[in-house]
């Protein structure tokens, strides 16, 4: 039974390597392709500053991660009511790369892309594509892996505010995926500030923040397992005490009660945690479990999300980024359901006090056994380069590295410091550790490869659901090895304008087999999978009984 | 700032190294508490500390102010009057050959030629008017280089200002021409602290304690970066530290209560987080922390109470902040004072709708509905000292003024003095 080492010196199985973790494959794997948010040096408008969005999944069912890039627009094409640039897929190549998707995977703009997801909402075995704008958000239904066909007309979907990250998830346990979009601020460009409207920052003046602004209340949407969805946010009472400026959402079964709860990072106001009755009734916890403000009691500029079990004690732990002067905040789960703020005991307040943090991920990148986090950041204003702001318009990305439950920073790559925006981990060339993709303000879309060669072990897990649920959206995986415990939940939104594969990545340090495997799926049933090999992919199908 | 006396009628001017208001501010931005310190620090503690002592600014009188400010005090205190010292990087000032202030006190008079300046930075700051007292500051500091009482105004200003980097060159600028003042510096660990580099900021203070061991900031500080790099039980003994010196330190008292409530000691921490309360009714950071333990501690309707009350109080500070960093570099704005009024008003904090009344009269002393305003607060209030000078004043500036008279009917109605 016991397998395998202890791996609390887990950095022993990470071979040294000389250097980043990541490096830029750009011009290899994803030559020429770049993003458009407003486009221009100088940043006018809020609606400039949140850059496009990301999403991995497999969508021609050729077993490699595809990638859609949502592309933004620029003031001049909004304003005269032409459409923003569409959303674009590229399919992956074996080994590593991309290629344009053929004609039949072709999107039509919408207005001003943001983010998005991917999942399949007709239970057709095939994942779908939620496209978040400011603007309606569309829905895009995959042909059985042979191209897109948008279904925004008739499906339901009401948004069209400004919507930023999205979801799937079954959270009513009806065995139909629901949706959460994730909504910023209810936008008009016509009366919005621009940056002669008098704000400043740090005695500079800059674009308008969304204070003063409406916040764009959050949308849930129950799903029908057709396609079609009917909005439920208030019926199932998601509705806050104030509404709030949202820009990312994970799914998480915080309460380890089976169903499918929701954390919302807010700009400069609190974070919302929803709290799920398991049949669709959300009560909002955020302030009573500690993660809807930093230590202190202030409510910080909330951007990405990441979740992930840090200390191994099966509960999943939450980190936020925020602006410059602020600290990327990390709540750590207790037993009590309440978080404790640890980010400066972790080793993250101090290194992130002057970034400004965006897309964001804990994941097992050196497959030590311990969980890092990757931070993209970036600032909001160019005048950040200018005296006395203490950060800097382009910064540094970051890898926390994980060590028995606190992290160490590195460059995440090596190169000049960037505008970095969303950022969203996948194995893209199918060596099982983790690579990334990032988007750069009004620039590349960046793909990092993950130069882990040997060293630690890994398993990836694909689970096929019984239902509708295709990919067990939801489902939460633990891999126990000798006397440690591995966990991880099957999740589409990652964090910030990003949609992630239903998968799971487990990294599993020196350990050399899984004792057992436990897959609890979104049905409730629990499924045993005993002497797991590793460093593998591993499919589980819903075994029903 | 306080006025010191000065000798034969010549205008000396010596700066402030730890005005009470000043520093007390940068303890509430160590704390990222908002004002919970100011309110809550006792006042003995902050007359025994020493840096309040050290050097004391002189307000100049009226015909001074004017004389030193070309163009009067609004036309400097407009970001266009100031706003080109924001853009401007301090650490292009010119530098001093090495030891050239190696004889300097702070009770060295400031040379003749720096008078003008270091008045007009003064009076600018008065008002705080940052932009306007950095440029006379810059002033002093190209004819002087590294004078250090200026180096010192332009950390403390710069640290209001929230631009942490710049106030640690200026405070680095001030110790290298005066390296034995280390003890005037707390706020160079402030703003290492604010930058998150805490072991920097650890270091500093731990300097400052050599030569002010009872600094309570100083004490303060070095527990916060001790909390902040993992060491929380040490951190605790130094809040107690701070306590014993200084028994009504709101902020320590929330400090307390936060390592108490990490830890899981909830019965401490809610003690700890109550006395911060009472210490500092109008800080949100210790409501903040009593409803997060008393949700814990399973008293769900006093931590919906507690957390109520704490919304209101954390609006309340951000707006407050907004407008006070606005007003930092645009201060000749009622607007923003009214609205400060109006936020201090909301939440009943009386003292601080008087300040913010203080400030709007200095800017429009002759205007009737502020002098109305002001007796509605005063009355509200309920001390009746305060309200009768109010009225007082707003019939000497509205006596032909209807509204002004209305307003009198009604309070000398209510009072009792109507027919007199």
């Amino acid at each position: 039974m016991a397998c395998c080492l202890p791996t609390s010196l887990g950095l022993l199985a990470a071979p040294l390597l000389q250097g980043p973790l990541f490096e830029d494959v750009s011009e290899r794997w994803l030559p020429g392709v770049r993003t458009t948010c407003g486009g221009a040096a100088t940043k006018e408008s809020i609606l400039e500053i949140n850059g496009g969005g990301l999403v991995v999944e497999d969508f021609d069912g050729d077993g490699r991660p595809d990638l859609v890039v949502v592309d933004g627009s620029t003031l001049e094409r909004a304003e005269e009511g032409e459409p923003g640039f569409p959303p674009r897929l590229f399919l992956g190549r074996a080994g590593g790369g991309f290629e344009p998707a053929g004609e039949s995977w072709a999107m039509a703009g919408g207005r001003w892309g943001m983010g998005g997801c991917a999942g399949d909402v007709n239970g057709d075995g095939w994942p779908d594509l939620l496209v978040t704008e400011w603007g309606p958000d569309r829905l895009f239904v995959n042909e059985g892996g042979a191209g897109f066909v948008e279904a925004t007309g008739g499906s339901g979907l009401v948004g069209d505010r400004w919507g930023t990250s999205a979801a799937f998830g079954d959270f009513d346990g009806d065995g139909h995926l629901d949706l959460v979009v994730v909504n910023y601020l209810d936008f008009d460009l016509s009366r919005s500030p621009r940056r002669d409207s008098g704000c400043t920052w740090k005695g500079h003046e800059v674009l308008c923040g969304p204070e003063g602004s409406e916040a764009g209340a959050d949308r849930l949407y129950r799903g029908r397992g057709d396609g079609t969805f009917e909005e439920v946010s208030a019926a199932w009472g998601l509705v806050p005490r104030r509404a709030a400026f949202g820009l990312g959402v994970v799914t998480l079964d915080y309460d380890l009660d089976g169903d499918l709860d929701l954390y919302v990072s807010n700009d400069s106001t609190p974070n919302h945690l929803w709290e799920n009755d398991g049949e669709g009734a959300f009560a909002e916890v955020g302030f009573r479990r500690g993660v809807g403000h930093d230590a202190n009691g202030k409510e910080q500029a909330g951007m990405g999300i990441a979740c992930g079990d840090v200390n191994g004690d099966l509960r999943p732990d939450l980190v936020v980024t925020n602006f410059s002067g602020e600290h990327n905040a990390f709540y750590r789960s207790s037993a009590g359901l309440g978080f404790r703020e640890r980010s400066h005991a972790a080793g993250l307040g101090g290194p992130s006090q002057a970034l400004l943090g965006w897309g964001t991920g804990l994941f097992d990148f050196d497959h030590d056994g311990e969980v890092d986090l990757f931070v993209l950041n970036g600032h909001v204003y160019p005048e950040a380069d200018r005296p006395g702001t203490d950060t800097a318009y382009a910064q540094p990305d970051l890898l926390f590295r994980g060590t028995a439950g606190s992290f160490v920073p590195e460059p995440l790559w090596a190169g000049e410091p960037a505008v970095s925006r969303a950022g969203v981990a996948a194995d893209l060339d199918g060596d099982g550790d983790l690579d990334l993709v990032s988007i750069e303000l009004d620039g590349r879309v960046r793909v990092l490869r993950n130069r882990l060669s040997g060293g630690g072990h890994w398993l990836r897990v694909h689970l096929r659901g019984a239902g509708a649920n295709t990919f067990a959206v939801g489902a939460r995986v633990t891999a126990a090895c000798g006397d440690r415990r591995f966990t991880s939940e099957v999740r589409t939104g990652a964090g910030f304008q990003v949609g992630g594969p239903a998968e799971v990545h487990l990294g599993l340090g020196t350990a050399e087999r899984i004792d057992r495997l436990e897959v609890r799926w979104p049905s409730g049933r629990v499924q045993l999978v005993d002497a797991v090999a590793v460093d593998r992919v591993l499919t589980v199908g819903e075994e029903e009984r | 700032m306080s006025p010191r006396p000065i000798a034969g009628g010549a205008l000396v001017v010596a700066w402030a190294f730890a005005a009470p208001s000043l520093f007390a501010h940068s303890a509430s931005r160590l704390g990222e508490a908002g004002p919970d310190a100011v309110a809550g620090r006792s006042r003995r503690a902050a007359q025994a500390d020493p840096a309040v002592a050290v050097g004391l600014v002189r307000r100049p009188a009226r015909g001074e102010a004017e004389q030193a400010a070309p163009g009067g005090p609004r036309a400097s205190s407009s970001r266009q009057g100031g706003g080109g010292v924001l853009a401007r990087d301090p650490s292009t000032l010119p530098v001093a050959p090495a030891g050239r202030w190696a004889g300097w006190t702070p009770a060295s008079p400031a040379p003749e030629e720096l008078q003008a300046d270091l008045a007009r930075a003064a009076v600018a700051w008065s008002r705080r008017d940052a932009p306007a007292s950095l440029a006379a500051l810059f002033a002093v500091l190209e004819t002087r280089p590294d004078y250090p009482p200026a180096w010192h105004q332009c950390g403390v200003i710069y640290f209001r200002l929230q631009r942490y980097g710049d106030a640690i060159r200026a405070f680095e600028r001030y110790l290298g021409a005066a390296p034995g003042r280390v003890g005037d510096t707390r706020a160079l660990g402030h703003g290492l602290y604010s930058l998150g580099r805490y072991a920097e900021a650890r270091a500093h203070y731990e300097r400052v304690l050599e030569v002010q061991p009872d600094s309570v900031e100083a004490l303060r500080g070095l527990a916060l970066a001790r909390l902040r790099t993992g060491a929380p039980k040490r951190a605790l003994e130094l809040l107690e530290r701070v306590v014993s010196l200084a028994p009504d330190h709101a902020s320590a008292h929330a400090w307390i209560a936060q390592v108490h409530f990490d830890a899981g000691r909830l019965d401490e921490a809610l003690a700890a987080a109550d006395r911060a309360r009472a210490l500092a009714p109008f800080s949100a950071r210790a409501w903040f922390l009593a409803s997060r333990v008393l949700f814990e501690s399973g008293r769900d309707e006093e931590g919906e109470a507690a957390r109520a009350r704490f919304e209101l109080l954390a609006r309340a500070e951000a707006e407050r902040r907004t407008l006070e960093a606005r007003l930092l570099l645009d201060p000749a704005r009622p607007a923003l004072l009214a609205k400060l009024v109006d936020w201090c008003r909301r939440i009943g904090d009386g003292d601080g709708a008087r300040s913010a009344l203080g400030r709007w009269l200095a800017l429009e002393p002759t205007d009737v509905p502020l002098r109305i305003l002001v007796l509605d607060v005063e009355a509200a209030l309920g001390e009746a000292a305060s309200a009768s000078r109010a009225a007082a004043d707003l019939a000497r500036v509205g006596a032909e003024d209807p509204r002004a008279r209305r307003r009198l009917v009604r309070y000398y109605t209510r009072t009792g003095e109507y027919d007199r």
